[in-house]
């Protein structure tokens, strides 16, 4: 059994009851046997970082100063759920027991927040409201409430994510606009010859929208692929920079009906664009007369 | 007298190159009956290509009256004029012009599947001719794995599998070997001889001599035939 000394900032505790963050401070060897001590809970991250395991001993005190600091003794340590506003930053968590944590805050019958995990979760906003019209001090909010509240960084990020989106797509159709050009052009004495044995516009121009489409859905099928690529390496490699289960790119259903719905028409545009000019023109030009 | 497949009065065709006044064709009047094998020679630039575009419906002249299987040519709409090439006109180039990505048969299927021919109907179509043409072995090759006179000789089967009432063919053994395009040549005189009209442009003397009749072109103009001449 090991006995640790450290500073490290406790937020977790902090959010719990709502107070001024306490510091989990050096301390001397004490003489107390570690199973009369209370216990704390910290992240796997705070664990890594100060270097205990379950059993171990620590202090935390209130202030930087490091005075009045209580020992704890190391109860459990777990993976936190993924939060993208803590991505790299270095904060380390350690959950009191109330009683412990106010005790070490030296104030007494205060708290400011806390959370309560209702056994019927779809009733979160019924009873968030039948507790603020008992208008008692209180004010109660959903965890959707709040994320949406606290979620405004990631919708500017989602707009500028559009952004990018739309500008891609953007370039996205002029190339593909060049490649039809390059692949009707490739295929004028064809063309011609098909309206020279009497293939009609219709059809010439039926065919060419068929390739721009299967054009399209192979560029579809490939940009999906890359992505799947992308992102079997950004998401090991972003996790293990920030040590988080975070998924930092995900591809959804919806993402590939978007992307294979938008490049078919573009295609279809991009070929329409080009073929139209080729079956008005003179089909002795096309085949070089 | 054999029904008259095209009638063409006074043709002209006239058009600017830098600025200056070309005169491809110059009061050319020309009847093609059914069955007739005829043949226009020259030397280059004196028209005849021209005049072989606009008898197949693919240019429009200048000037003159052109009747085209009963109908006034100045009156066709382009679907009409893309139609009448279909079902009434065969065409065979110097350059084969077969489509690379396609078997022989795919080829040679293309203008059956526009004129809507059911599959089954299509495919016995489709090998009558090239058997016809002493293609039915090759029918599965692409292009690319044909030699020069063999791939000609998709292209006439193509042009032949709507069942043309008139063949156009623009110098069909320009590119061929002597023996090969020998081949062509009878080929073409088959086709003459089971009824299809034909009209031939070739700078090739013996290829010209096969047809019943010979006509020459100068400076936009058809000669008068010679005394002696067929």
């Amino acid at each position: 059994m090991r006995t640790r000394r450290f500073v490290a900032l406790a937020a977790g505790a902090c959010l719990l009851a709502g107070l001024v963050p306490p510091k989990i401070a050096p301390a001397a060897q004490s003489s107390a046997t570690p199973a009369a001590l209370p216990d704390a809970v910290l992240t796997d991250r705070t664990a890594a970082r100060l270097g205990v395991a379950v059993g171990d001993t620590v202090e935390i005190a209130a202030n930087a100063a490091l005075r009045d600091a209580g020992r704890f003794i190391v109860g459990g340590i777990y993976r936190p759920h993924a939060d993208p506003f803590e991505v790299g930053h270095e904060q380390l968590h350690v959950t009191l027991h109330l009683p412990d944590l106010e005790r070490l805050m030296q104030v007494d019958d205060r708290v400011d927040r806390f959370t309560a995990k209702l056994s019927d979760p779809a009733a979160a906003r019924r009873v968030a409201d039948e507790i603020n019209a008992l208008r008692i001090g209180v004010a109660a909010y959903t965890s959707q409430q709040l994320a949406d509240a606290n979620s405004s960084t990631f919708v500017v990020i989602s707009q500028f994510h559009k952004a990018i989106g739309v500008v891609s797509m953007l370039a996205g159709l002029v190339f593909l606009i060049a490649i039809m050009v390059l692949k009707v052009e490739e295929m004028r004495r064809v063309l011609g010859v098909l309206r020279l044995i009497g293939i009609s516009r219709r059809t010439v121009l039926r065919s060419v929208l068929l390739i721009a489409a299967l054009v399209s859905l192979l560029g579809s099928v490939v940009g999906i692929g890359l992505a799947h690529i992308a992102v079997a390496i950004i998401n090991p490699a972003s996790q293990a920079r920030y040590d988080t289960d975070l998924i930092f790119a995900h591809i959804t259903p919806g993402i590939v009906v978007l992307a294979v719905g938008l490049a078919i028409p573009m295609g279809l545009l991009a070929g329409w664009l080009v073929a139209r000019r080729i079956v008005h023109g003179n089909p002795l030009d096309q085949i070089g007369r | 007298m054999s029904e008259r497949l095209v009638s063409a009065r006074d043709l002209a065709k006239d058009y600017q190159l830098d600025g200056f006044a070309i005169h491809a064709l110059r009061s050319v009047t020309l009847e093609v009956h059914a069955g007739e094998f005829i043949s226009i020679m020259g030397a280059s630039g004196c028209g005849k290509s021209t005049l072989l575009h606009i008898l197949g419906a693919v240019d429009v002249p200048s000037a003159g009256e052109l009747t085209l299987f009963g109908r006034n040519a100045a009156e066709l709409t382009d679907a009409e004029r893309t139609a009448l090439r279909l079902h009434h006109l065969g065409f065979v180039f110097q350059r084969f012009f077969l489509l690379p990505m396609l078997t022989a048969a795919e080829n040679v299927m293309l203008p059956l599947m526009e004129a809507g021919l059911a599959r089954r109907q299509r495919e016995e179509r489709v090998h009558e001719v090239m058997e016809y043409v002493g293609l039915a072995q090759r029918m599965r090759h692409k292009p690319g794995q044909l030699s020069g006179g063999e791939q000609q000789r998709v292209a006439i089967a193509r042009a032949l599998v709507n069942r043309p009432q008139l063949l156009l063919a623009d110098e069909p053994t320009g590119e061929l070997d002597e023996a090969t395009g020998e081949q062509i040549a009878e080929l073409l005189q088959r086709l003459h001889a089971d009824g299809t009209a034909i009209v031939l442009v070739t700078h090739n003397p013996e290829l010209a001599a096969r047809a019943t009749r010979q006509l020459r072109m100068r400076d936009g103009q058809i000669e008068p035939p010679m005394e002696g001449a067929p």
